[in-house]
């Protein structure tokens, strides 16, 4: 396979990668390097690539697994602090307003007391802007179970946002 | 309209909702100052609607040059491949040719000394007979080679013999020549 066949079937998924990445990771460096690292890899494997039958599953299930160990790699190396894990500045985020920038604060803190995986559903459906569908690949979960997930993390959140804002 | 909404946002905290409808709540909270639900609602699907990351743009640029560059690499890690495989080819058979030369020469060498220093002789025996014999052998070698050489000192003495005869008839022609010139010129 040629660059070229292989950038126009591939490079549009950049985006995709990126999202999943940094829903997992919670940073843009990590996931701009695992983006350059899935693209490596999917280059060194082109051409047995042919014989892939869905590759959005194919990518979303790569991705998933190297943003994981390096999220995991991360962890062990480090403690981090729950308020610095989100990466969510100005730049990179639509925030507009101060106020909006102090709730989205909080949201991140109430997303960090949630289940890991209600934060991971979260993140990737709200954050990272995935379908239901591609957020249930990326979990490996049905999208029954992505969707109960949900719920019940913006059912924990509201509640606990009711609580903040009625102090 | 206003019923719809408030279906939305219980299907929204039901985790039904999809992105449409979701975009229709944001718009709708962005839009409506005064909403059914209370402010948490709003504050919740704004919110978490405005925290998108965006993907930077340079992102597939920067991915399409890494790709070019792979490709470049391969290549010319293939001409590189394929540069050694040549020398390498070289080398050997320039490696078998020398290997050849060198049997050959070791070959010739062989074959000269075995030449040159070939002894019909050997100088120990087990047997007194077997000694016996090779002396036999030898003497009968020496003779056979001694007649060869006598016998060619002989045609060699016939040829000087002839030689000088001929000197003789030569002198003794030229001599009775002299002796009648002289004769005819006291005449």
């Amino acid at each position: 396979m040629e660059g070229n066949e292989f950038k126009s079937r591939f490079l549009p998924f950049n985006g995709l990668i990126y999202r999943i990445s940094y829903a997992i990771t919670y940073d843009r460096q990590e996931a701009e390097d695992i983006v350059q690292e899935v693209y490596e890899k999917l280059w060194k494997i082109r051409e047995t690539l042919a014989t892939v039958q869905h590759e959005e599953a194919y990518i979303i299930s790569m991705t998933r697994n190297m943003a994981l160990d390096r999220y995991r790699r991360k962890l062990s190396r480090q403690t981090i602090p729950v308020s610095s894990q989100y990466d969510l500045c100005e730049e990179e985020s639509e925030v507009n307003s101060i106020e909006q920038k102090e709730m989205l604060g909080n949201v991140e803190y109430l997303l960090a007391t949630l289940p890991q995986a209600q934060q991971m559903a979260m993140r990737l459906r709200h954050f990272s802007d995935l379908p239901i569908s591609q957020v249930a690949e990326t979990m490996q979960l049905t999208q029954t179970n992505v969707r109960q997930l949900l719920s019940r993390a913006r059912r924990t959140i509201k509640e606990k946002f009711e609580n903040i804002y009625a102090k | 309209m206003q019923n719809k909404i408030e279906i939305l946002i219980d299907q929204f905290y039901k985790g039904e909702t999809n992105s449409k409808e979701e975009e229709l709540l944001i718009s709708y909270f962005t839009q409506a100052a005064d909403s059914l639900r209370s402010d948490t609602d709003r504050d919740v699907i704004q919110t978490l609607s405005s925290a998108k990351i965006s993907v930077p743009s340079e992102l597939e640029q920067k991915m399409a040059s890494m790709i070019d560059r792979w490709e470049m690499q391969e290549t010319q890690e293939k001409m590189r491949a394929a540069y050694r495989n040549k020398i390498e080819f070289r080398k050997r058979i320039i490696g078998i040719a020398v290997s050849v030369l060198l049997v050959v020469g070791i070959g010739f060498w062989y074959q000269y000394q075995s030449a040159g220093n070939h002894s019909e002789l050997k100088e120990t025996f087990d047997t007194p007979q077997e000694s016996q014999e090779a002396v036999v052998a030898a003497l009968q070698l020496f003779s056979h080679n001694f007649s060869k050489g006598t016998g060619a000192m002989e045609q060699a003495d016939e040829q000087v013999d002839k030689a000088l005869k001929i000197i003789d008839q030569l002198l003794n022609e030229k001599v009775a020549n002299t002796a009648v010139n002289h004769t005819l010129e006291k005449k």
